[in-house]
């Protein structure tokens, strides 16, 4: 209660208060519920004992930055996720040995993440982290490439991790996306000026304060992009444009690829005792649903991460923000959208207070 | 369709990743009148938490029905989409069914439908409720 008073008090005198009234006890609680302050711990991943082995996590590092685990040996996962980016490329679709079909996402917050990739083809960190290390257009190497790698360069410091290194290269293939795993996990979002708000009532705009009351209120963004890492961490279909020549249907395909994958959660390589995979248990699997949905990405940081959406079909915020004004049918199936009928000064606030995200 | 609220009761018998509070028990009857049933979850519902529902499940002379087959779907009409999840009924004696799996992506208007198929006898149940957000 005392917290709650203070808190109150605080956004009284908020700066954004004159050009937006004061804030109701029910945007208060919005507010609280989006600070990184209320992000929780780290959540254990069951599919891999070393996530949370500083060994690991520093072995995996090394394996991130290592460009040796790649057919042209110039590629390693900071060629699209580079630390000074936000661990992302500024492309419109990543690029490996060659062009990928998809946006290259951020890590920090990974970790909280229950599915991976903008389909949701992976269900842990560590089967995320092998999979462009296999894909022709990526990495380009298999298995045993890797494997021969570590043994060859790496021998000690995963006998250190994993114990002896074992004869079947998959095994040591899996070791390997745990350690890379284990070192992503240690990547957090970095707190913004909204968070400095969300805790003081100071630190924003009017206009951002204005965008802040539009975005848990009349805007809807809060509907999906909610809690500390403003994502629900599912996936929707907001009818983004579709490249006509490269047509996505995303978590369609995303499920079926989920389960046939050898490092799931419930494959011979996790960690997890079966009853533990509750995600890929209660896996829905088909209907129509599924077509055109794409996972909602948090908005940390995201003003940073220009283009947009799962293939960078938007340059700027205001393009994302009018698409969603405007709420377009979609490619596939129906989008979840509404149009929001906002005007132009509403939708520079909604991006002034994007902006101030981290 | 007609709901009644009719108790709280402890949260004594949800398992799951749903923080322990109190839930509520609505009663409902099937379209066709073929069943009633009596369904508990927690209160406040979760949002994405996967979270346990348990229902008692009846004829139309009040007898437990048991042996019956439940799909489970959900929808959410202001946005055009389902459950995240697909949950799993799971008898567990006397009528009574576990709902296993149930998660909400978002706050907002719910419907969440039951297809029972007992013997020959097909009917839906449905239960609607708002998550606030």
């Amino acid at each position: 209660v005392l917290v709650g008073g203070a808190f109150g008090l605080l956004f009284a005198r908020a700066p954004g208060r004159a050009e937006s009234s004061s804030w109701t006890a029910k945007e208060q609680r919005m507010i609280r519920s989006l600070s990184l302050a209320t992000l929780p711990a780290v959540p254990r991943d069951p599919s891999n004992r070393f996530a949370d082995d500083p060994a690991a996590a520093e072995l995996g590092r090394k394996f991130f930055f290592d460009r040796g685990f790649s057919a042209n040996g110039r590629v390693s996962c900071s060629s699209c996720h580079m630390p000074r980016r936000s661990f992302q490329d500024g492309r419109r679709r990543g690029r490996g040995l060659g062009n990928t079909p998809r946006r290259t996402m951020p890590l920090a917050g990974v970790a909280y993440a229950k599915w991976l990739f903008w389909d949701g083809r992976r269900d842990s960190l560590w089967a995320q982290a092998l999979t462009p290390l296999q894909s022709k257009v990526e990495h380009g190497i298999t298995a045993a490439f890797a494997a021969r790698r570590i043994e060859t360069r790496y021998r000690r410091a995963y006998e250190h991790v994993f114990g002896r290194v074992p004869r079947e290269a998959n095994v040591v293939f899996a070791n390997m996306g745990k350690a890379i795993a284990a070192y992503e996990r240690t990547l957090r979002p970095v707190r913004g000026r909204f968070d400095t708000f969300a805790a003081t009532g100071r630190g924003l705009s009017g206009s951002e304060a204005r965008g802040l009351r539009l975005f848990i209120g009349q805007a809807h963004c809060t509907t999906c992009h909610f809690g500390p890492l403003l994502t629900n961490g599912e996936f929707h279909n907001t009818g983004v444009p579709q490249d006509p020549a490269h047509p996505d249907r995303g978590r369609a395909g995303g499920v079926r690829l989920v389960r046939r994958d050898p490092f799931n959660c419930l494959g011979r390589f996790s960690d997890a005792r079966p009853e533990q995979c509750t995600a890929l248990r209660f896996l829905i699997t088909s209907g129509p649903q599924l077509a055109g949905q794409f996972k909602v990405p948090s908005l940390r940081g995201v003003a940073a991460r220009a283009p947009y959406m799962h293939a960078g079909q938007f340059r700027t915020l205001r393009e994302v923000l009018q698409h969603y004004n405007r709420a377009p049918r979609a490619r596939f199936g129906h989008t979840e959208l509404k149009p929001l009928h906002l005007g132009d000064p509403q939708l520079k606030d909604l991006e002034a207070f994007l902006r101030t995200l981290g | 369709m007609r709901r009644l609220v009719l108790c709280i009761v402890l949260l004594a018998s949800f398992a799951g990743a749903a923080s322990a509070g109190t839930s509520v028990t609505v009663s409902v009857k099937s379209k066709q009148k073929l069943f009633a049933a009596t369904v508990t979850h927690p209160d406040p519902l979760p949002v994405e938490q996967l979270h346990v529902w348990t229902v008692r499940l009846f004829d139309r002379k009040h007898r437990a029905v048991t042996g019956a087959r439940i799909k489970v779907t959900g929808d959410m009409p202001a946005h055009g989409h389902g459950l995240p999840t697909a949950p799993v009924a799971v008898s567990r004696g006397r009528g009574v069914y576990q709902l296993q799996g149930m998660m909400f992506q978002m706050p907002g208007l719910w419907y969440v439908q039951l297809r029972v198929r007992a013997g020959n006898r097909l009917d839906t149940i449905r239960v609607k409720f708002t998550i606030p957000e």
